[in-house]
């Protein structure tokens, strides 16, 4: 391949993100080049404004420009209330359904020890730090439905066992809006497990 | 159910192969590494989407080619399906229904539904727990979608449990949680695992006499990794806690599913360590047939039944035996054999033969023999 040594190594770097493959690098290289200079600055300038501003919020671990973070300092929501994430896009995804008004605690990540990941590695010294110190009334345990998500679950239930609050964790079932027919076998069993007297 | 249609390109020794099938008996007649196995390893494959063979896909690409099709037409009671795979050298499986692609494979596995039958076989007897293992396994989650998820996801925390063992200073509280998902997976596949034991048992008891002229009982009986008493999870917890510190040591779990075995008793003497090489042959055979009332329970309608060169397997007593009961519940069946000899003594109307003669398929209606 005879490319200018500048744009295969901006090919080489793009290609390093997730889910960018060789082509889609080449294509989004060629586009940049052909891009007016003011828009490729300000990409730039975006890439390195985030890495230098973004820092984790000190009390729930959210990814923020200011520390606190806007939903920490926010006053208006439910401070007795704490909903445990696994990373930043969880609580964005909380966020959307606008239904939950209270606090989040980032955990940064789930407990697997066949990649090294214990509870130490996890912010969950600073949840019980939070607990301790404040006036919390519930815990939402938020995490994945899957093993290691189930286990940072059922681990953190098991030391929140000594304060004196309450500890649930979302349900996992039907999906909202969809046909009975069309939900898989797996879903549906789990929904069977979880249901609930009306 | 029937299998109608097979068409093959580019698998194994196949570069193109179209068959039409009987209703019946299907014979595969041809010398030794024709590609008769290959057959039925492709139907196999429609029904499992893995082989019994081989765990690399790629093995079942012809040569310097860079894509196998397996497909097939099938009749149910419940409609009529095709079924077709593409199976790259490289890559992910495209696998569609009534050319509709499938992104989740599992819905796919479990439409056509297989008894399959070689000599590797007399491992289910002969060999470690391991096979037995793999026997319930597979057959429990061709009519179970919920027992196939159950096994992957236990088999994780298995491995994260195994992998938390190895620690130096290990975190109790964390054990606890791993194991508590540990029961409660492992609970649901042994549940399962004890219903099907006790079908099959009752199935192959009734199938032995018959294959022995009343002569033999046959008795299985599921041998789980600890003493089930009344409560199984219970059970399973206080087993767990009794070999913790062994489990330290060793820096694996001791208890679970995944240890356990089933027992094959003939009048009271484990066929296993007693049995003679006839008996252990019968015993296989029992269970295989039993196995095809089984998923005939489970999915409404026999199985289609693949016999790999098993003749050789068993005495000609049990082979009209054996006959006697395809013939008597209509099971659509392929065999294959390398000696045509092996057809004189089974009358049917509705027998195909196939001729295979390195990887070309030819019909031949009737065969003649002597």
């Amino acid at each position: 391949m005879h490319l200018p040594k500048s744009l295969a190594q901006l090919i080489k770097e793009l290609s390093k993100l997730p889910t960018i493959g060789p082509k889609t690098a080449q294509r989004l290289a060629f586009y940049i080049v052909k891009s007016p200079k003011d828009k490729v600055q300000s990409l730039a300038d975006a890439l390195l404004e985030v890495k230098e501003k973004i820092r984790y919020c000190s009390i729930c671990g959210n990814l923020t420009d200011d520390d606190p973070c806007t939903i920490c300092s926010d006053e208006r929501r439910d401070r007795s209330v704490i909903c445990v994430v696994h990373g930043p896009q969880d609580v964005l995804a909380m966020e959307r359904t606008r239904e939950f008004k209270g606090l989040y605690h980032v955990l940064n990540g789930a407990i697997s020890p066949m990649d090294g990941i214990g509870p130490e590695q996890l912010r969950i010294k600073e949840l019980l730090a939070r607990i301790n110190e404040n006036k919390i009334r519930e815990v939402i345990l938020a995490t994945d439905p899957n093993v290691e998500g189930e286990a940072t679950a059922m681990y953190v239930a098991r030391l929140l066992k000594s304060f004196d609050i309450c500890v649930t964790k979302i349900a996992s079932g039907m999906p909202f809006g969809g046909d009975l027919e069309y939900v898989d076998e797996v879903t549906l069993s789990k929904a069977l497990e979880g249901r609930r007297e009306l | 159910m029937l299998l109608t249609n097979l068409h093959l390109a580019q698998f194994r020794n196949y570069k193109e192969a179209e068959l039409t099938f009987g209703k019946e008996l299907n014979f595969l007649v041809g010398n030794n590494a024709q590609g008769k196995t290959n057959l039925l390893e492709a139907i196999f494959y429609l029904c499992h989407l893995s082989s019994p063979r081989t765990a690399e896909d790629s093995d079942l690409v012809m040569f310097g080619s860079n894509e196998a099709l397996v497909a097939g037409l099938l009749q149910k009671i419940s409609g009529d399906y095709e079924l077709e795979v593409t199976i790259p050298v490289k890559g992910k499986k495209k696998a569609t229904i009534d050319g509709v692609a499938q992104y989740k494979l599992a819905d796919f596995q479990g439409i056509l539904i297989c008894v399959y039958f070689s000599p590797d076989d007399l491992k289910l007897v002969k060999g470690g727990p391991s096979e037995r293992r793999r026997f319930m396994d597979l057959e429990i989650s061709q009519v179970n979608p919920y027992y196939r998820y159950a096994l992957v996801q236990y088999n994780k925390v298995l491995q994260q449990r195994n992998n938390l063992l190895k620690e130096r200073k290990i975190d109790i509280k964390l054990l606890e949680v791993f194991s508590e998902q540990l029961i409660e997976t492992g609970s649901l596949i042994i549940e399962r695992r004890v219903a099907m034991i006790k079908r099959l048992n009752l199935l192959s008891r009734l199938l032995q006499r018959r294959l022995t002229d009343l002569k033999e009982n046959l008795m299985l009986e599921y041998t789980p990794s600890f003493e089930i008493k009344n409560d199984l999870k219970e059970d399973f917890k206080k087993a767990l806690e009794l070999s913790l510190e062994e489990e330290k040591q060793k820096g694996y779990t001791l208890i679970g599913p995944h240890r356990d075995d089933f027992s094959m008793m003939i009048d009271d003497l484990d066929v296993r360590s007693f049995g003679s090489q006839g008996q252990q042959r019968t015993v296989v055979l029992a269970l295989k047939l039993a196995e095809l009332e089984f998923l005939r329970g489970e999915a409404g309608e026999y199985p289609i039944l693949l016999l790999d060169d098993v003749f050789s397997e068993i005495d000609d007593l049990r082979r009209i035996k054996l006959f006697e009961i395809i013939k008597q519940n209509k099971v659509q069946t392929f065999i294959s054999t390398a000696n045509p000899k092996d057809l004189e003594d089974i009358i049917s109307k509705q027998r195909k033969v196939f001729e295979i003669k390195a990887g070309q398929v030819g019909v031949k209606q009737d065969v003649t023999f002597g």
